[in-house]
């Protein structure tokens, strides 16, 4: 993984695991964006706020990461 | 008892701080972790806890029958079961809700006398009650699929908070990118009957990326077919009205009027007045 790939994934894992990092983002996000050294097409993806748009930023596959949502039965009819 | 095992466990809906520590463990200890979740980093971080990790999300595909690709998931995961192996097979959200082949490849590894767990993880439902502050425990909570809504004709009670799941794709059996709008159109038709078209319903979505807040989008219900849903939107309609309490069982049970009228007084759910900036 390059390394500003795995800046932007280790930001967002700090995001998910850790309350104090979420709030220091909530409280100056572009500043917390600076301190973790990410890019700024990652800056522009995470203040948009839109799921498909971070994904895209990820690597991911966003029409896959919104489909992949169905794990569901409709089958029993 | 055979050798060989089957864990399934949930991840949650955002990313991987929702796991437990149960399940996080369980995910580590596995010789085999196969999985099904919707974003890259929680994928990255499953991958760096076990190198055995397999994405079992390529097994969908563009019009393909998704029952077809349940079958296949249950015997990908059952194939290394009956190889002897310890396996964890993790999906988004909570393994049990929801998730066809969590559930059919528990109860054929117990046919075939393997042992297997199901450890709960944090559901779109979870999320949904703590964002909305819907509390069941106030006047209940009455919660379907939507396409089974519809075809099995559920009863409900329009008195109680209705959730209806999956309304991006009523009646469709295959895997398709696209949303179907023609289901919403009958699905509204249907809640206009009993609501009336200017009832208030909420499009809800959970937030899976920490820096995204859950979509909760109020639309009128005759507005319902044009309003933007994805593919995990799920349909919120909250009472317009308490229902009416039974004097004769408020006496027999020995209740105060004052229990009455606290239930009336919670219809509006905490979640739904504006939090503060």
């Amino acid at each position: 993984m390059a390394e500003e790939s795995s800046a932007f994934y280790q930001f967002l894992t700090g995001l998910s695991k850790d309350p104090s990092a979420r709030h220091a983002f909530q409280d100056d996000p572009v500043g917390a964006m600076d301190r973790a050294g990410l890019t700024d097409g990652q800056k522009v993806a995470l203040l948009s706020q839109d799921e498909e748009t971070i994904t895209n930023e990820l690597g991911g596959d966003a029409s896959v990461f919104r489909i992949r949502v169905i794990v569901t039965l409709i089958v029993e009819f | 008892m055979r050798r060989g095992s089957l864990w399934v466990v949930g991840t949650g809906i955002q990313m991987m701080g929702q796991v437990t520590l149960e399940t996080e463990s369980v995910i580590r200890s596995a010789s085999k972790l196969l999985y099904v979740v919707t974003d890259p980093v929680t994928k990255a971080w499953l991958t760096e806890l076990n190198d055995s990790a397999e994405d079992l999300a390529g097994l969908y595909a563009e019009g393909k029958p998704r029952i077809h690709t349940y079958h296949e998931m249950i015997e990908r995961i059952l194939g290394h079961v009956r190889a002897g192996e310890e396996v964890c097979a993790a999906f988004y959200g909570h393994p049990g809700v929801f998730v066809y082949p969590s559930h059919e490849a528990i109860r054929l590894a117990r046919l075939e006398g393997y042992r297997t767990t199901m450890l709960p993880g944090i559901s779109a439902e979870d999320c949904l009650f703590a964002d909305l502050g819907v509390d069941p425990g106030a006047m209940g909570c009455q919660s379907f699929e939507a396409t089974d809504f519809l075809v099995f004709s559920r009863r409900f009670d329009e008195h109680v908070p209705l959730v209806l799941w999956q309304i991006s794709c009523i009646g469709q059996l295959t895997h398709e990118q696209e949303n179907s709008t023609a289901g919403l159109e009958v699905l509204t038709s249907r809640l206009c009957a009993v609501y009336g078209p200017n009832h208030e319903a909420i499009v809800y979505q959970a937030a899976r990326i920490p820096v995204c807040p859950p979509v909760i989008r109020r639309v009128s219900m005759r507005d319902l077919p044009a309003a933007p849903v994805s593919g995990i939107s799920t349909l919120v309609i909250l009472p317009a009205k308490p229902a009416t309490a039974d004097p004769a069982m408020v006496e027999l049970l020995g209740l105060s009027n004052s229990y009455v009228l606290q239930k009336a007084e919670r219809i509006t759910p905490a979640g739904v007045v504006p939090a503060a900036p």
